[in-house]
């Protein structure tokens, strides 16, 4: 049960083909700049609805971030994999998004269940044809997103990233810019209130 | 950690599920579960519960099409501001040197020129009173300390304020019974002082005698003359003068 610090993590997670293309990409290759988007986009995307639960929001907060991502690459020293650090900036991102939504346009927001009745379920649309099976997996998933967005915001984001993107405690650390001890603790606090809201799943 | 309770074990479960803890801790936690039933359910709650998420997660839909139209825009816009960034202009701006050599000589030049302009304002003598350009100054501001005007009918005379001490430098000039005449000229300014005082006539005492008397006038101050009710500079002329009068005895 040890708990570091993420700063004094030493990482060397850039592989040499991405630090071609992060160093094609410092020096202003347009074609790296397409490459690096393509790679990182989709999950940067998931990253940021997952987190604001807002079709709109998250093509935005994904725009802001590979803006961001091609701004202060030249500060990327490698202390981390670039997805972890991609995925460091998405989740800062999202935080300042939400805080100036809160004060600001929380009326405008368009919930997932709007997304999703608007371009329709991904995985439930190609399930097969059981009507009863696919509306119980949507009273289902509706359920856990509400259950989510209840959550206080770092926990959420603890619980994302460990259940849905897979990290490990130690990147997830560093994407929230946290102790390992503290993603465990937000862990453990965000499955306790899951469970309570989910208890009969 | 080789024998646990419940209470201690659920605070590692979450851990436990993740496979975050190490392997003394991982082999003592499988211990548990062998034989604890309640526990285990626990666990197998906590792993229903990240599958529920994880396919819910999957559930969403995902418009590949908008998500690559907004990575082209933001890597366009990347591309714009790239352009636009002032290290981007600068190395752009010094591509051809030719420019770059011509830019420094116009400016090389207009700092030449600056400098000859604050020169020359520098270093000229003042403007002579008889020139045109000290005529014009004089029209211009008539009266003023620098162009002093002639007294006429038309204005108030400056009167005195503080006395000149003259009288006693007049008498010990004057050694024999002659007759001692001094003409003085200066400026009353518009502030009542006594400048560019002159001697116009000396008819005794040396040099420093009449140095200390021209000292003496300066001292002097005056309430300045008006004219239409605003201070005017007047050029003055005193004439200071010791007369002997020798009268006759009728016997």
């Amino acid at each position: 049960m040890s708990a570091k610090p993420a700063a004094a993590l030493a990482w060397t997670g850039v592989e040499t083909g991405e630090a071609a293309l992060i160093a094609r990409c410092s020096a202003g290759d347009e074609v790296a700049c397409s490459d690096l988007v393509e790679q990182h986009q989709r999950m940067v995307y998931q990253l940021a609805l997952h987190l604001l639960g807002d079709h709109n929001e998250a093509l935005d907060v994904s725009q802001e971030v590979f803006l961001r991502v091609f701004r202060t690459l030249g500060t990327f020293k490698g202390q981390s994999s670039l997805r972890t650090w991609i995925y460091r900036i998405v989740v800062n991102q999202a935080w300042n998004r939400q805080r100036w939504w809160r004060r600001r346009r929380q009326g405008d927001q368009v919930s997932l269940d709007e997304h999703v009745r608007a371009r329709g379920e991904r995985a439930f649309r190609d399930a097969g044809p059981a009507p009863d099976r696919l509306l119980d997996q949507k009273e289902t998933a509706d359920r856990v997103w509400r259950a989510l967005e209840q959550l206080p915001f770092e926990q959420r984001t603890a619980i994302v990233l460990r259940e849905i993107d897979g990290l490990s405690y130690e990147e997830i650390a560093f994407s929230l810019g946290v102790a390992g001890g503290t993603v465990k603790s937000r862990l453990a606090r965000a499955r306790e209130a899951l469970r309570a809201q989910l208890v009969d799943l | 950690m080789t024998r646990l309770t419940c209470a201690r074990l659920r605070r590692h479960l979450s851990g436990f599920c993740d496979r975050e803890l190490t392997v003394q801790e991982m082999c003592a936690v499988e211990t548990h579960l062998e034989r604890c039933k309640g526990c285990a359910r626990e666990v197998e709650r906590l792993q229903r519960l990240g599958q529920v998420i994880r396919r819910a997660a999957t559930g969403l839909p995902l418009p590949l099409d908008e998500i690559a139209r907004a990575g082209q825009a933001t890597v366009a816009r990347a591309e714009a501001e790239r352009e636009q960034s002032v290290r981007v202009r600068m190395s752009r701006a010094f591509e051809d040197m030719h420019l770059v050599w011509a830019a420094l000589a116009a400016t090389a030049a207009t700092g030449l020129c600056a400098a000859l302009l604050v020169g020359v304002g520098y270093l000229a003598p003042q403007v002579r009173a008889d020139s045109l350009a000290g005529i014009l100054a004089a029209l211009a501001a008539p009266g003023s300390n620098l162009y002093p005007v002639s007294i006429d009918e038309r204005m108030v005379p400056p009167r005195v304020v503080r006395e000149p001490a003259v009288s006693a430098l007049v008498e010990e000039s004057s050694s024999t019974d002659d007759d001692v005449v001094f003409a003085l000229a200066a400026v009353v300014t518009r502030e009542g002082l006594v400048v560019r005082p002159s001697v116009l006539r000396a008819s005794a005492g040396d040099h420093e005698t009449v140095s200390r008397l021209v000292r003496a006038v300066s001292e002097a101050r005056f309430s300045p003359a008006s004219f239409a009710g605003a201070p005017v500079a007047v050029n003055m002329v005193w004439v200071v003068t010791h007369t002997t009068v020798r009268g006759k005895t009728i016997s």
